[in-house]
This record gives structure tokens, C-alpha cells and sequence, in this order.
């Protein structure tokens, strides 16, 4: 019996977490699950920039907000979680703690280089520390979710 | 739209591997998936191949093979009023993350389950485990499970589990 109620779908907006996000919301669908899709965003205010910190923060927040559809927050419960850290997938894998998620869904940047081999991905990382099962997702080979007509949006860059 | 219509699950007859093997088959029912299960059997030329051995290696081989299936076998024994297609296969191979990512490609698999040791100990951060490898290498989707922490797939029997 599957019990799934809450998935966990970390993104960065690259192509990869899009796929990741489909494959999440579908996964829910099928298992009435709620929806959380986050972004850990790193904490600018430790770092010198020119632009303000403040509308920064803004307007990921937006974009994060974009990629959540009506038909997610009405069906899903979606909701969007904005964390600040500058190590995410400890981040990610303290939130799936906290929330008691039961599937985090994340995107992987596919072929390996060498930097990859040696440091290991986000999602490797919280493949090997997270406390509940992880899918990961590589863009866009081999995929067992088709997009409908809702989301063929999203996936197009 | 899920259409996931082959699902591989990799065992090593472990703890965390029937984890995987009971997720791999409540995905299965769920999606009316055939589910593959592999092992990957030991190749004892490659491990032991010194001159000294060689009359008696074919035997071993296939020993370790037909254990393997016989193993295999006795974890598909499947109480279902509606029994899944399922296929067992034993692959023999000394690289064992190549071997289940080029089944995967072969067999047209939609989704790999596999079982994670977890929190690792310093050799695991060093080496990466066979999850780690097949994450970063198969071209379809991966799900890696631990045991025991949380699951999404409980348990068929109506026994309460212990979990808080």
C-alpha cells in the first residue's frame, strides 16, 4: 500500500528541475499527495553586490510563485517554500525532516564531468543523507511522464 | 500524464533492497507496470581468473548463477489476487552499477528502484555506492529508498508499525 502525502521537489529552475516539478506533480496526483515545491536561494546579504539584496529575493520569490499553477494550488495544496543557506541540500534534507516529507523529487544535471566526480551534486548529496525516498531526474532522456497540454508549457525553454 | 509501463528494481538480497523490491511492486501494481527484478550475479573469472583455478571456475560460475535465480525465485513468491508480470533476471558482471543502467537502456526500463545504505560511513563518501552510481548514470529516472526511515509504501499487513 502506498501512502504518500507530502512530495518535496527542490528546484533551481534549470531544465532539469522543471522536468522534476512535472514528474512531482503528476506523482502527486496520482497519490492525492500535497505539493511543496522549494528553492533554497543562497543568503546574498553575506556577499558584496551591486543590485539590492531585497529585490533579488523578490523576484525569485516571483518566479517561484510562476512556476505553481492554479490547477497545483487548488488540487495539490501547493505551496511554495523559499529557504536561505548556502548549503541546500542540508537545507532540503532538514526540511523533508521537519515536514515529514515522504518523496523528494530532484533534478539531476546529467553526464558526468570531472568537478561532478569529485564534489558530488546537490542531489547526490541529498540522495545519500535525506530521510525519506528520493526520485531523481535527469533531463530530458528517458521519461515515464508525459507532459499534458497544462504543463507543455513550463517545459519548453 | 504517468505512463510508466517497465520498472527494474536491483537487488543484492539485502535489507534495503527488499525496501526497493516492495517499492518497486506497489508502483507496479499502482501503474499495471511489469516489474523486472535484477541481480548481478559475481563474475568469478574476472575475481579469481588465476591460472590454478580455471578447471573449476565454470562450475562456480554457474553455481553463484543458479543460486542467484533459486534467491530470486523465493523473493517474487507473490501472495496477489492479481499477480504482476514480473521478470527475474541474474546478469553476471563485476561492475554492478554499469550492468543495472545497461539493462535499463536494453529493456526499455521507465523508472530504476534501488536501495541506499544511507548515512554512509567514511569508505561511502569516498567511493560512492552502487545507488550513488546508477543515479548519476542511468538515463531514465531513479528512485533510491533507504530502510527504514520513512516510507511512503507500507507494509500489506494491517499490523500497526512502530513508527512514531
Amino acid at each position: 500500500m502506498i501512502a504518500m502525502k507530502k512530495v518535496l521537489v527542490p528546484i533551481d529552475f534549470a531544465e532539469a528541475s522543471d522536468a522534476a516539478l512535472i514528474y512531482a506533480r503528476n506523482l502527486a496526483k496520482t497519490f492525492g499527495a500535497d505539493l511543496h515545491v522549494m528553492h533554497v536561494m543562497e543568503n546574498l546579504f553575506l556577499r558584496p553586490m551591486a543590485n539590492n539584496p531585497m529585490a533579488i529575493e523578490a523576484g525569485i520569490a516571483n518566479r517561484l510563485a510562476e512556476r505553481i499553477t492554479d490547477d497545483d494550488r487548488q488540487n495539490l495544496h501547493a505551496i511554495a517554500v523559499m529557504r536561505k543557506s548556502d548549503t541546500p541540500a542540508e537545507e532540503i534534507v532538514r526540511y523533508a525532516e521537519e515536514e515529514k516529507v515522504d518523496l523528494i523529487v530532484m533534478g539531476t544535471h546529467g553526464r558526468v564531468k570531472v568537478a561532478h566526480l569529485l564534489m558530488g551534486s546537490v542531489a547526490e548529496k541529498v540522495v545519500r543523507t535525506a530521510p525519506c525516498p528520493v526520485l531523481t531526474v535527469r533531463h530530458p532522456e528517458r521519461e515515464f511522464v508525459v507532459p499534458d497540454n497544462v504543463e507543455a508549457r513550463h517545459d519548453r525553454a | 500524464m504517468i505512463a510508466l509501463k517497465q520498472i527494474l528494481v536491483a537487488t543484492d538480497f539485502s535489507e534495503v533492497a527488499d525496501a526497493a523490491l516492495a517499492y518497486g511492486r506497489e508502483l507496479a501494481r499502482t501503474f499495471g507496470a511489469t516489474l523486472h527484478v535484477l541481480h548481478v550475479a559475481d563474475d568469478v573469472y574476472v575475481r579469481l581468473g588465476g591460472d590454478a583455478y580455471v578447471a573449476v571456475l565454470p562450475e562456480l560460475q554457474q553455481d553463484i548463477e543458479k543460486h542467484a535465480q533459486q534467491r530470486l525465485a523465493e523473493l517474487l513468491v507473490d501472495n496477489d489476487k492479481n499477480p504482476l508480470p514480473v521478470k527475474p533476471v541474474v546478469v553476471t558482471a563485476t561492475a554492478t552499477a554499469l550492468a543495472i543502467v545497461d539493462y535499463a537502456a536494453e529493456a526499455n526500463i521507465d523508472l530504476i528502484v534501488v536501495g541506499t545504505h544511507g548515512r554512509g560511513a567514511v569508505a561511502h563518501l569516498l567511493m560512492g555506492s552502487v545507488a550513488e552510481r546508477v543515479v548519476r548514470t542511468a538515463r531514465c529516472p531513479v528512485l533510491t529508498v533507504r530502510s527504514p526511515e520513512r516510507d511512503f509504501v507500507q507494509p500489506d499487513l494491517p499490523v500497526a508499525s512502530a513508527r512514531a
